[in-house]
């Protein structure tokens, strides 16, 4: 009886030994894989090299303004198609209303030029009808998304120029020459503020080059800002 | 009619939205330090982003334009096109070794417009632009920085990081930077120091400080001098502490009635340090369609720094009809904005707007008021359970006098037996 007991007790002891060897080896372990996932065994050191390309990018989602053929009012000596406004004044081109549209779809934040393909008078050309002084071919840049882009010089021209506000209402002269105006210092890449767009605003006059299928094409150019 | 006027519709938004362009080029730019004789080939690519059918033309402009050769000019993409990897050929003269500093020179990717509609058009085409930056180094030491400033928000902590790149032929042994926090009043706020660090010839480092940011939300004036063996360089940038430096607190609308002109009152904060001029409010309405039914805007008011200020809108609810609809608000100043998402709820006689903290419901005499009738209910809650527990400690109370009295005449019964 009492040889049976201790029998036991040395069984119980063998199995207490083993119970908290097996624990400590699962202990172990676990620290083991632990470590192996989050990386943190103490014992590894190294460098992790971050490398993002970066791009430039951008992409016209409205891509084309089309007013489609039209002429100057009978009795009237100039038209003025102007997208801004979304208007056809005293002719009848069909009104459009929306501008081109720009988004900057890279990693980093751009420079924005804009060069028109021909000047005011390659494209429209004609006389002054409409009594302005810094012709008829102009376009406008205004932020889509607030913020979309910022520019360090204060364009304050009177109905030539553009505030740091992007006033919707002031324009510029079409530049034709390249790489053309610097619309945007910085025009961001930042899903929240990354879209910009183009107005366009005609004076067209009755003898004007604008015969039938007419068009011109903007370049915009995106240039990297550190 | 109804057909010819859809008809001439979709012509129209086909005439607008079509030839829409994309061209992306990685990397933005190449840096190399200039080494006598230096000739290599620099790898690039050129993205077809939306894969379109497209023709792109490079070509090459800038002072080092002269000293690169491509090795293709004009690429075409096929819509199942991604990207095509090209390379240019880099041959620096010696002629700028005596020009230290940068030179430059930019390889355009310029998209081939297509073939536009009929009619007067304007149409559009993207260049984009991959540069090679070369700088000579310095004789000596001279150095090229910035700064950066990481998570300014208040009460928190934020990191200055000045990059320093060192554009010398020597290397640097010690450089450390000291920076001066001020307000726009220029009175200093606080001074931190980064660590110390070395720079080999040609190399960058970056020097950092932490500063508790114990100052209200606003502008302020990083001046910052870099002490480096003994030469120091003094340069001053501007930041933001805060991000939210307006705060929408309530909209509210008095006596509205649906058809009527109502007008909105928006309060707003601004928790700059400073006053912001020509602030305005932009309440959006939108359609079942998400379209815009209703553009609200306020007139610009100037709000002092640190206080609240209403800004009045007026909407005109004619054809507005009763329902749900989705509404953005937006507050404006010097070209930023703050915005919420909204949800108005439109009664005859109640204009219920959700969505900005404690704000905002507000009817006419007899418009129910949703916040009375919470109360109310509240209130008959409230009472019903005090009378519900008076009621139910009076019937336990009768019911306990209840027992004993049958206990007391068991009992009587039974001494009565007994006896």
């Amino acid at each position: 009886m009492v040889h049976k007991k201790i029998k036991k007790k040395r069984q119980n002891g063998l199995l207490y030994y083993l119970v908290v060897i097996l624990l400590v080896i699962a202990v172990g372990f676990f620290i083991y894989n632990i470590g192996q996932f989050y990386g943190i065994t103490g014992n590894a050191t190294g460098t992790a090299n971050l490398t993002i390309s970066q791009i430039t990018s951008i992409n016209f989602t409205t891509g084309t303004i089309n007013w489609s053929t039209g002429e100057v009012d009978s009795g009237q000596s100039v038209a003025v198609l102007d997208t801004s406004a979304g208007t056809v004044t005293d002719g009848n081109w069909t009104a459009v209303s929306a501008g081109l549209v720009i988004e900057n779809i890279g990693n980093q934040n751009v420079s924005l030029q804009l060069a028109t393909g021909k000047s005011a008078a390659g494209f429209i050309g004609g006389s002054d009808g409409g009594g302005l002084t810094d012709g008829e071919y102009r376009f406008n840049v205004s932020s889509v998304e607030a913020g979309s882009c910022t520019n360090a010089t204060d364009y304050t021209g009177t109905g030539n120029g553009m505030t740091s506000g992007y006033n919707r209402s002031l324009f510029f002269n079409a530049n034709f020459t390249s790489p053309g105006t610097l619309v945007c210092d910085n025009f961001f890449f930042d899903d929240a503020k990354d879209t910009i767009r183009i107005d366009l605003y005609l004076n067209i006059s009755a003898d004007s080059n604008i015969t039938g299928n007419t068009g011109d094409i903007i370049t915009a150019t995106a240039t990297a800002v550190s | 009619m109804k057909y010819r006027n859809f008809i001439l519709t979709i012509f129209v938004f086909l005439l607008v939205v079509g030839n829409a362009a994309a061209l992306g080029i990685t990397p933005g730019r190449t840096t190399i330090n200039y080494e006598n004789g230096l000739e290599q080939d620099v790898a690039f690519s050129i993205l077809n982003n939306e894969h379109n059918n497209a023709q792109v033309v490079l070509t090459l402009q800038g002072e080092l334009a002269d000293s690169i050769t491509l090795y293709e000019s004009i690429i075409n993409f096929e819509p199942s096109d991604d990207a095509r990897q090209l390379k240019y050929r880099v041959k620096l003269p010696n002629s700028i070794a005596l020009e230290p500093g940068l030179h430059s020179a930019e390889i355009v990717a310029m998209e081939l417009p297509k073939k536009n509609a009929d009619g007067t058009y304007v149409g559009a085409t993207i260049a984009v632009v991959s540069q090679l930056h070369v700088y000579v180094a310095c004789p000596g030491k001279c150095i090229e920085y910035d700064l950066s400033v990481l998570d300014a928000e208040e009460n928190g902590t934020a990191t200055f990081i000045i990059p320093v790149l060192n554009r010398g032929e020597l290397g640097i042994g010690s450089i450390r930077a000291v920076i001066d926090i001020y307000n726009l009043d220029y009175d200093k706020k606080a001074t931190i120091t980064t660590d110390t660090r070395e720079i080999t010839a040609g190399g960058r480092t970056e020097l950092s400080a932490k500063w508790d940011v114990d100052v209200n939300p606003g502008n302020y004036l990083a001046k910052v001098s870099i002490f480096y063996d003994g030469e120091t360089e003094n340069f001053e940038k501007h930041f933001t502490v805060g991000k939210n430096v307006l705060s929408i607190e309530s909209i509210l609308v008095n006596n509205f009635k649906l058809g009527q002109i109502a007008k909105l009152q928006i309060l707003v904060e601004n928790k700059f340090n400073q006053d912001l001029e020509d602030v305005f409010a932009n309440l959006l309405v939108y359609n079942k369609n998400d379209q815009v039914m209703a553009d609200i805007r306020s007139a610009s008011e100037p709000i002092p720094s640190q206080s609240k200020k209403e800004l009045i809108a007026y909407w005109d609810t004619v054809g507005v009809k009763k329902g749900e609809y989705d509404g953005k608000i937006l507050v404006k100043y010097n070209g930023k904005s703050a915005d919420k998402n909204l949800l108005l709820k439109i009664s005859q006689n109640e204009l219920a707007i959700f969505g900005i903290g404690y704000a905002i419901s507000s009817g006419v005499g007899e418009g129910i008021d949703i916040t009375a009738i919470l109360i109310a209910l509240v209130a008959i809650l409230l009472l019903a359970n005090i009378s519900w527990f008076i009621f139910f400690r009076k019937f336990i109370r009768k019911s306990d006098k209840y027992n004993k009295f049958r206990k007391d005449k068991k009992k009587l019964l039974e001494n009565i037996k007994l006896k």
